[in-house]
């Protein structure tokens, strides 16, 4: 039987290294590549404002899709050293996002205040929902983990 | 943590690669491991011990940032 902390049966396979590697890399330059397009159609008027309804999603989506493949999909010699690495990645990543997260809106407010605009405070929801659902699911899961040890003690 | 694995694996002639497959790690972990980046699971020395035939104390110990 395996160990909590080496329990590694959400990561993906190997090859989907190789997809997160493609999206990743592939997804700014098809950006790149419609943008130039309709540069070159003309079409600029249209690409406008479909691109401030759409293009950051189309530009995430992608990218964020790339970056699961790699993080969750497992080393062609997966073993406890790297399962312990992405976890810590993982710890790391998080704590930087929650402070980003908190802070960067936070910056661009005192910079409208700074540079005598008119006063405006930053829409943070959307973006701390993601945040917060991040940590109300990792809590649950170490809670459940927690709850497992406390029961395995009785 | 400091260890002798090197020392050890040299005794037995092994090369990273042979025990990394003994033990069912890969490379990296046991070059990390040699190198004092990473403490492995008790699996893991256990292991290592059962290919050394020697106990986890000859050749993995506490240093003086453990105390």
């Amino acid at each position: 039987m395996k160990n909590l902390d080496q329990i590694e049966s959400f990561l993906l396979t190997p090859s989907y290294r190789k997809w997160g590697w493609i999206l990743l890399i592939g997804g700014i330059p098809l950006v790149l590549l419609v943008f130039t397009l309709v540069v070159m159609t003309g079409a600029m008027d249209r690409f406008s404002a479909f691109w401030s309804d759409w293009g950051l999603f189309f530009l995430h989506v992608p990218l964020s899709i790339g970056l699961f493949f790699l993080l969750f999909s497992k080393e062609k010699n997966e073993d406890e050293m790297f399962l312990a690495l992405r976890f810590k990645a993982m710890m790391h990543g998080i704590r930087f996002t929650f402070a980003a997260m908190l802070l960067f809106p936070l910056m661009a407010w005192v910079s409208t205040i700074w540079t005598g605009q008119p006063y405006h405070f930053p829409e943070v929801g959307g973006n701390l929902a993601v945040v917060t659902l991040l940590l109300l699911y990792a809590n649950a899961t170490y809670g459940y983990f927690k709850y497992q040890l406390a029961k395995d003690e009785e | 943590m400091k260890n002798s694995i090197k020392v050890e694996r040299a005794k037995k002639d092994l090369t990273q690669e042979d025990l990394a497959q003994l033990i069912g790690v890969s490379r990296q972990t046991i070059n990390s491991i040699e190198k004092g980046k990473y403490v492995p699971s008790t699996v893991v020395s256990l292991k290592m011990s059962k290919v050394f035939g020697a106990p986890i104390n000859d050749f993995m110990g506490l240093d003086e940032n453990d105390a």
